[in-house]
């Protein structure tokens, strides 16, 4: 009995120490103003991913926005203090998310010109006969240009859609597809339209994620390829020109990069808003979400794509506001110019 | 779990002719589990997840030759579903996972009506956990195979006619395999085919499972009633990533066919059971 008891014991202790030194230390994180503060700023250092690319000194702005901390606040004076010090990460893919308000970094386009105007392009390009499907706005301007509008890569691009604008196009001697004000969305997207302009695979940029917390820890850049439509679709081999301006950001950015290197396409208008870090979010114990770039996208050429891609030498373009309520894109008639010379 | 008296019934298995006098019938005990569980997976969030746990199990045990007096192998199968907010309650994340094992044990008759086993499991799980108001992170998938130790006791008592058979049942994976994302790795990259640094080796140092069932079987005569607790923890770290996890469950189950400790007179076999 004695002998059944010990082992008993024995088994017991034997797991419960098993048990013990099988849990791992969790992130500890208290719902008070200074723990929400301190969440924030602790999920940026182990995870934003452009701290040194960008320069900044994490740990100085933790200081200067602590002391700004008060005993008392209001939900959106705190608010406004952790999204101030979002704002120094100089980001668009920055957000603060509440249930009353998304902060957002917005001068990565606001200290620039628009370069667009929705009404101007509907009204005297496209005489407000234009086609839609997946997305896209489509229309054969000038007799022997085909002209694509696509406002969001957050729209599925339909392969059929697709074939059927290019079949419509056949006759044309050049393909624009506009995509200024285009603010991101999908990746996976980006590979329907570029698929349709390549014979073999390319790689058309790359790819990397943090590995640890430190504000180096990257693992090695992967390569994003990007592959022809399959057989049995239609594929545009004629000279594309793409239309960009400053609010092009995130997906759309990526696009422009890809695009930009294939030998028949020009970028014409202005550089676009970057957004090269893919985004990740977490939350804070106070349940706000914080959402900001984790994985940073690289170019071809294994540069960073977060500042924005120029225009092709000797395409960089502006539009005047005054010329755009008037009825004239300089953007959109540099473009319609240099395929008519082609 | 050692859950219950066997029947000599159609699911009876003999192998030989010098099988047809000995009976090893199998033992099947379906239960539901409904508890908390309390979940961190620093991939979707760096917070405390809590909330419920509810599961379909089932488990399939009989004596195994050719030793069926002191062997026995068991089934054992589950799906499990879980529904849990962040402290704010604003956040809700779900998971849903899948598990399957495959354990033999030998049994140790140590006193009256107390019986001890030991054995070996191998088993796999497959799941995820989802956090549908993340961006790129919504998701993060869990996936394992193990090979492990399992330990169990049964200890019968009678209340008048009424046999009680109770259970304790433990198993612990010892070494294995299991999937993780690299710490900040979106499950794009990984469909681009980025694959490094996904499969780890598992071991108690950084893939540690408990998994614990006390029960009480009561006899009712054609079926038994199953009635217990279950508790199962989880804690891995890998690629700086962390996921622990406890969940306090009752477990409330049937054994068709009931809890017989003595032969029916009609039965010509002799019933080798894995219970006391």
């Amino acid at each position: 009995m004695k002998k059944f008891l010990s082992y008993i014991s024995l088994s017991f202790f034997m797991t419960l120490s098993l048990f013990m030194s099988g849990c791992h230390d969790e992130p500890e994180y208290v719902n008070t103003g200074l723990g929400n503060f301190e969440a924030l700023w602790d999920i940026i250092d182990r995870h934003y991913c452009y701290l040194d690319e960008k320069g900044i000194d994490w740990d100085e702005v933790r200081v200067k926005y602590r002391a700004r901390l008060k005993e008392t606040m209001t939900a959106k004076e705190f608010f406004d203090i952790l999204s101030d010090m979002l704002d120094e990460l100089q980001d668009g893919h920055v957000n603060l998310i509440s249930d009353f308000e998304v902060s957002y970094y917005r001068a990565w386009w606001t200290d620039y010109p628009q370069n667009f105007n929705l009404r101007t392009l509907q009204q005297y390009y496209l005489g407000f006969d234009y086609a839609q499907v997946s997305g896209m706005t489509y229309k054969i301007i000038d007799e022997e240009i085909g002209y694509i509008y696509y406002p969001s890569f957050a729209s599925y691009i339909s392969s059929s859609a697709l074939d059927n604008i290019f079949l419509i196009f056949s006759d044309c001697k050049a393909l624009i597809i506009d995509i200024r004000n285009n603010g991101g969305g999908l990746l996976s997207n980006i590979n329907g339209f570029v698929g349709r302009f390549i014979t073999e695979d390319f790689t058309g940029g790359y790819l990397m994620h943090k590995t640890g917390p430190g504000h180096n820890d990257f693992s090695e850049p992967y390569p994003v390829v990007y592959k022809p439509a399959p057989r049995g679709h239609v594929m545009w081999e004629k000279p594309v020109v793409v239309l960009t301006n400053r609010s092009c950001f995130s997906s759309a950015n990526d696009f422009v990069s890809v695009m930009k290197q294939l030998p028949q396409v020009k970028i014409i208008g202005a550089r676009t808003g970057g957004g090269g870090g893919l985004p990740f979010t977490y939350e804070l114990p106070i349940g706000w979400s914080v959402r900001f770039s984790t994985s940073p996208m690289l170019d071809a050429e294994m540069k960073s794509i977060e500042y924005g891609i120029d225009p092709s030498p000797g395409m960089s373009c502006d539009c005047n506001d005054e010329d755009l309520a008037a009825g004239k894109d300089a953007i959109l008639d540099r473009a319609i110019e240099y395929c008519k010379t082609i | 779990m050692l859950s219950a008296i066997s029947v000599a019934s159609a699911s009876d298995v003999k192998d030989t002719i010098e099988d047809y006098n000995v009976s090893r019938p199998v033992i099947s005990n379906y239960a539901i589990q409904i508890g908390g569980e309390s979940v961190i997976d620093t991939y979707l969030s760096p917070l405390h997840y809590r909330g419920v746990k509810t599961a379909l199990r089932g488990s399939w045990e009989k004596a195994f030759t050719p030793k069926p007096e002191k062997f026995s192998m068991m089934s054992e199968a589950s799906v499990s579903f879980g529904n849990y907010l962040n402290p704010a309650k604003n956040r809700r994340m779900l998971s849903v996972f899948a598990r399957y094992g495959w354990s033999m044990s030998r049994r140790y008759s140590v006193l009256p009506g107390l019986t001890l086993s030991a054995g070996g499991i191998v088993a796999a799980e497959a799941g995820v956990y989802y956090l549908s108001s993340n961006s790129n992170n919504p998701a993060s998938v869990k996936a394992d195979i193990s090979i492990g130790a399992v330990g169990g006791a049964a200890y019968r008592i009678d209340l008048g006619k009424c046999p009680l058979v109770f259970t304790d049942r433990i198993s612990i994976p010892v070494a294995g395999c299991f999937f993780t994302p690299q710490y900040g790795e979106s499950y794009y990259e990984i469909y681009l085919g980025n694959r490094a640094g996904l499969a780890h080796f598992g071991w108690w140092g950084n893939n540690m499972k408990l998994t614990n069932f006390l029960n009480c079987n009561i006899d009712l005569g054609r079926t038994a009633l199953s009635v217990g607790y279950c508790f199962e923890m989880m804690s891995c770290k890998a690629n700086n990533l962390i996921t622990n996890t406890r969940a306090h469950s009752v477990v409330i189950g049937v054994v068709p066919g009931g809890l017989r400790l003595r032969k029916p007179r009609s039965c010509p076999q002799e019933i080798i059971t894995v219970m006391p």
